[in-house]
């Protein structure tokens, strides 16, 4: 009897661990398995981990659109330097050459009042109401494009400090006061993601838990039979472990591909209003890193969901 | 193979199941447990099954103590023992080879191996043929037969059958206790609870006597 004893549990080495991946293997695709033949349940799932996913992985896809949009207006910040009205342009064309040269700045062109005049009579509509005022009201202004290297803040901010000292200029105008804001803002926006995203991985996660909970007691002789020919805890486990794996995998999947179809609906009319901006913008899809760690938090919440409830239901049958 | 050592079990609620219980079963013996229902057949195979723990005494299977085994060991030593039941318990959305095969993939064999054992087993209950069908479209007797070569296909050293016959015509009665008969002739041990008394009487082996939680007789 010992020797047939044996038989059964010393198979030898490479022959075993062949045979436990070919079980592994086998549970892992049977799991799928036994989806395709309760596809709408299966279907019913998944959606509901793809639809709560969508949400944070849209909002992330969102903020990061709005940071790419400040982004750009980053590259070319442009600061306005308005003299003051008694500055005559040959003191206006000096002022400028005079800024040009400094080393903070890449670029200073004069745009002197007449031509702005002109300008603003063009575009703006205004044409017979600026003919009508006898003097002309706008100062000359240099525009100035600081040097690629000045874009950090302090930079810029004693660029500003230094041009306001000079006397002859009324005013320095740089529009980043909204930039700041906008960043601010969507700073906030990525904090209230990150909530948003642990609230709805813990619905996830029980969603996993209850479908698995269901799939346990539908499959309860199943189990009390293993159990009796001597199946381990890591056997009884292994199926189900697996099912939250699949639904975690296709329900990250699934997510993913509605916050991109979301996308490509909003893309043709952001484009559109960017046209009218001047501007080529366009909107950015999930990219493929992020996706995959949506996809594999997914995962893992669908095989923490299901580990949770079988360990559980395992401990309660043990004696 | 199998000994109680004044085995007593109690369940939370205060009723005693089984006092003082003391037996031994030898190496490829082959007995019969008996007693009214409530004797304590039930609990004294769950012991041994390791399904419940004794409250006092020792249950010994193969020189080991299972009352005292760890969880985690409790699948392996279940593994010595091919467990028999009067409602069959198979997997019923699964194929008679499934079925059978189920405790070679447990214990990790190789396809190979499943598929020779699970036939070699198939012939002995004489299921040959019917690997692909479902248990569903088989006859009482041929669902005992599959879940006997579920139990035997591990080769166990020990068969343990509760009430195997219980739902079964007298003449398929006789050719299951037949198959258990040649089982123990390879030396495997044989341990039926049944209350089946003319069918023991006619077969003569060793009855062990449940009553009201005590063992009453003891002997062949």
């Amino acid at each position: 009897m010992a020797r047939r004893r044996s038989n059964i549990q010393k198979p030898a080495m490479s022959a075993s661990l062949r045979a436990y991946l070919l079980i592994h293997l086998h549970t892992f695709f049977a799991s799928l398995g036994r989806f395709s033949r309760t596809p709408f349940n299966f279907m019913m799932t998944v959606s509901v981990i793809a639809i709560t996913l969508s949400l944070p992985s849209g909002l992330l896809v969102s903020i990061n659109n709005l940071q790419s949009v400040s982004g750009q207006i980053d590259l070319n910040n442009n600061i306005s330097v308005f003299l003051n009205q008694s500055v005559t342009l040959q003191r206006a064309t000096e002022l400028s050459a005079l800024l040009q040269h400094d080393n903070k700045v890449s670029q200073a062109i004069l745009i002197d009042k007449q031509a702005a005049l002109e300008e603003f009579r063009q575009y703006s509509g205004f044409g017979s109401a600026i003919s009508a005022l006898g003097d002309n009201p706008l100062p000359h202004v240099i525009q100035i494009t600081p040097i690629a290297r000045i874009d950090n803040q302090a930079n810029l901010a004693l660029l500003v400090t230094e041009l306001k000292k000079r006397p002859d200029i009324h005013l320095v105008q740089m529009d980043m006061g909204w930039l700041d804001r906008l960043n601010g803002i969507l700073n906030i926006a990525q904090r209230g993601v990150s909530i948003i995203t642990i609230l709805l991985g813990f619905a996830v996660l029980l969603i996993v838990s209850n479908t698995i909970r269901l799939e346990l007691q539908s499959r309860r002789d199943e189990i009390d039979i293993t159990r009796l020919v001597g199946a381990t805890r890591s056997f009884i486990m292994r199926p189900f472990l697996y099912s939250g794996f699949w639904y975690g995998f296709f329900g990250g999947i699934f997510a993913c591909l509605l916050v991109n179809l979301s996308v490509w609906l909003i893309d043709e009319p952001t484009s559109s209003l960017a046209s009218l901006y001047n501007s080529s913008f366009n909107l950015n899809y999930m990219p493929f890193a992020h996706a995959a760690l949506w996809v594999g938090f997914s995962i893992s919440l669908g095989v923490i969901g299901s580990w949770i409830v079988v360990s559980r239901y395992l401990s309660e049958l043990e004696s | 193979m199998l000994q109680f050592i004044n085995v007593s079990k109690r369940y939370p609620g205060g009723a005693d199941a089984l006092k003082n219980v003391s037996f031994e079963l030898q190496n490829g013996e082959m007995a019969f447990l008996t007693g009214h229902s409530g004797a304590g057949k039930s609990t004294l195979l769950k012991l041994i099954a390791i399904l419940e723990r004794s409250t006092q005494g020792q249950v010994m299977l193969d020189n080991q103590n299972i009352g005292r085994i760890s969880k985690r060991n409790v699948p392996y030593a279940r593994r010595k023992i091919g467990m028999i039941f009067q409602n069959h318990r198979l997997l019923y959305d699964h194929t008679v080879f499934d079925n059978v095969s189920l405790p070679l993939i447990i214990a990790g064999l190789d396809r190979h191996e499943i598929k020779r054992r699970v036939r070699a087993a198939l012939d002995k209950v004489g299921l040959l043929g019917k690997e692909q069908r479902y248990p569903i479209t088989l006859s009482g007797g041929e669902q005992q037969r599959i879940g006997i070569a579920r139990a035997v296909v591990n080769r166990p050293p020990m068969i343990l059958a509760d009430e195997p016959t219980g739902n079964l015509d007298p003449e398929l009665s006789e050719e299951i206790m037949h198959l258990f008969e040649q089982f123990n002739q390879v030396g495997v041990t044989v341990l039926i609870a049944s209350h089946d008394v003319s069918l023991i009487q006619r077969i003569g082996y060793r009855t062990l006597r449940l009553s009201q939680g005590k063992m009453v007789d003891n002997h062949g």
